[in-house]
């Protein structure tokens, strides 16, 4: 800061040269830091930034950035690596996205890490080519009806009902970090983000976790329900599961820090198949182990990226 | 270019009370700010720019990491939602509740903008149900039920997407000039209504209203490049 910190010379005031000397120190800066106050708008650009020094840049707003290929790292769809959904009785181990040879594939923030403070935000921003598959469709009705999922609609022309998919059942990939060492073996969520590892209250076997804490979450849909021939409000076949090609998944999580942290790498994982639900007014992510059904349900990924980048600035 | 304006106090000079102020407010100025021509190449590096001297950012963490921040809600619109749904379903826009048009998550202020190149980002996962997309009296066209999004800035739209559907990721990001002062930042959303076939509810029990849209998982970003 560097506008004066003195009041003004009043008419009258006795001069003396210890006076006169104050008030031209009032002109000098600590920190003689540049800032905002004594620089026009647009006062700075590239000819006033030097080279880089040992940050992206100058470290003036982009400090670090960084980016790796996650997955096999394969453009084509020959050889994809497949997540099975899980069948357990209370929650699956996420699993990490992997080369295909069973070797994570995370991205490293380098020996010493991401020094992240107040003042800092985190962006990472990820993307993978995924394929829900479902084996059994083509017949088949779609596994949104599987109880206790699905809703009761009335039949076309007659006085039965049918259980239709409600369209709330997704594969979901979230993000971890690692804040202890760059070994990068020791995981845990991002913050405001679950594993989907707790027991959900008021509903009696159901694990998962709160839909607030899905901050980094990207969900796939396992399948698309669907019936064309509905009339009216009344359906006049059966629900149908229409089985998903490959897409592209997407998502990000941005982060500011309140304590000192330290980020040594980043990783995606993947878990299936969740399904929604409410309890107590909070909206949930539950496991729904029953669509596994025989191992019919699974999801095929290959390759994708995963970007961080970390800037200040943060008012 | 600015220049000077008063010469500088002579040696030998008389001095009244006056001339130290005089001196003293032209160099307090804002006429003194400083501006490319006379800075001088390779003038600065991190360590004597401040963090906000070149970029003001309104993150997450000062509007609650996730947004909107309505506890046990964080990250999902909290504007539309049914608890009149099934258990195994989220609490969320039906056609019960919800009649159409913009609907507008919490406004955001920008407090303290300085203004200049203004770009807001806003993600997060929808859903939207998608069974009866295409039926047998909605087939030329059908109704996707795609949840339209849009960023207006100060009122301004500066961003609109045709949104997600079925159950997916989103994000939408704008950039607008801005003038200095406090400015507004409201984030829209808006979804299709009912086809002409789409049921209304649940028959076994005929209380259940069916969740139709939903929005969460939500994170905003805004970025000015004020200097």
């Amino acid at each position: 800061m560097s506008l004066p910190t003195r009041p003004a010379v009043r008419e009258g005031t006795l001069i003396t040269s210890a006076g006169l000397d104050a008030q031209f120190d009032g002109f000098a800066t600590g920190s003689l830091d540049i800032n905002e106050e004594n620089l026009r708008e647009f006062a700075i650009d590239l000819p006033q930034l030097p080279d880089a020094k040992g940050e992206v840049g100058q470290g003036v707003i982009l400090k670090r950035a960084a980016a790796t290929v996650i997955g096999t790292g394969a453009m084509t769809h020959g050889s994809p690596v497949s997540v099975a959904s899980y069948a357990g009785a209370t929650f699956p181990t996420p699993h990490p996205v992997e080369d295909g040879a069973g070797n994570p594939t995370p991205l490293s923030l380098g020996a010493s890490g991401w020094a992240m403070s107040a003042g800092d935000v985190l962006r990472v921003y990820y993307d993978l080519s995924v394929r829900p598959r479902l084996t059994e469709t083509g017949a088949g009705q779609s596994p949104g009806v599987l109880a206790p999922y699905g809703i009761e609609l009335d039949v076309f022309g007659s006085p039965s009902t049918t259980t239709a998919g409600d369209g709330m059942f997704a594969w979901l990939l979230w993000l971890q970090w690692d804040i202890t060492d760059n070994t990068l073996t020791s995981f845990v969520p991002v913050p405001n983000q679950s594993d989907f590892d707790q027991a959900i209250p008021g509903v009696l076997g159901a694990y998962g976790d709160e839909v607030p804490l899905s901050a980094s979450t990207c969900p796939v849909p396992p399948w698309i329900d669907y019936d064309d021939d509905s009339v009216r409000g009344q359906i006049q076949g059966i629900s149908l599961a229409l089985p998903i090609r490959w897409r592209g998944a997407s998502g990000c999580y941005f982060y500011v820090p309140v304590t000192n942290v330290t980020v040594y790498g980043l990783r995606v994982v993947i878990a299936g198949v969740a399904h929604a639900r409410n309890s107590g007014g909070i909206n949930y992510w539950s496991w729904a182990p029953t669509v596994a059904d025989g191992g019919d349900t699974y999801l095929e990924y290959t390759s994708g990226g995963l970007t961080a980048i970390l800037h200040r600035g943060v008012v | 270019m600015k220049t000077w304006t008063r010469f500088q106090a002579r040696t030998g000079g008389t001095l009244t009370p006056d001339l130290p102020n005089l001196e003293l407010s032209d160099a307090g100025g804002s006429f003194t700010t400083l501006d490319r021509t006379q800075l001088p190449l390779n003038a600065f590096d991190k360590d004597i720019v401040p963090a906000n001297a070149l970029v003001q950012v309104w993150a997450p963490a000062t509007l609650g990491v996730r947004f909107p921040t309505v506890a046990d809600m964080e990250g999902e619109q909290v504007n539309v939602r049914s608890d009149q749904v099934s258990g195994t379903q989220w609490e969320c826009g039906t056609f019960q509740n919800y009649n159409g048009g913009w609907q507008s998550l919490p406004t955001i202020t920008l407090t303290g903008n300085r203004g200049g190149s203004l770009l807001v980002e806003w993600a997060g996962y929808a859903f939207s149900w998608n069974h009866f997309a295409q039926t047998t009296n909605a087939t030329a066209p059908a109704n996707p039920k795609h949840i339209r999004l849009r960023i207006l800035v100060g009122g301004v739209t500066v961003a609109e997407h045709i949104g997600p559907a079925i159950m997916e990721t989103f994000r939408i990001f704008g950039h607008i000039f801005v003038p200095a002062g406090d400015i507004q930042v409201t984030l829209q959303w808006r979804a299709p209504g009912a086809g002409p076939d789409d049921p209304l509810n649940d028959v076994t029990v005929n209380a259940y209203d069916l969740a139709q849209y939903h929005l969460a998982g939500m994170k905003f970003l805004a970025i000015c490049r004020s200097r």
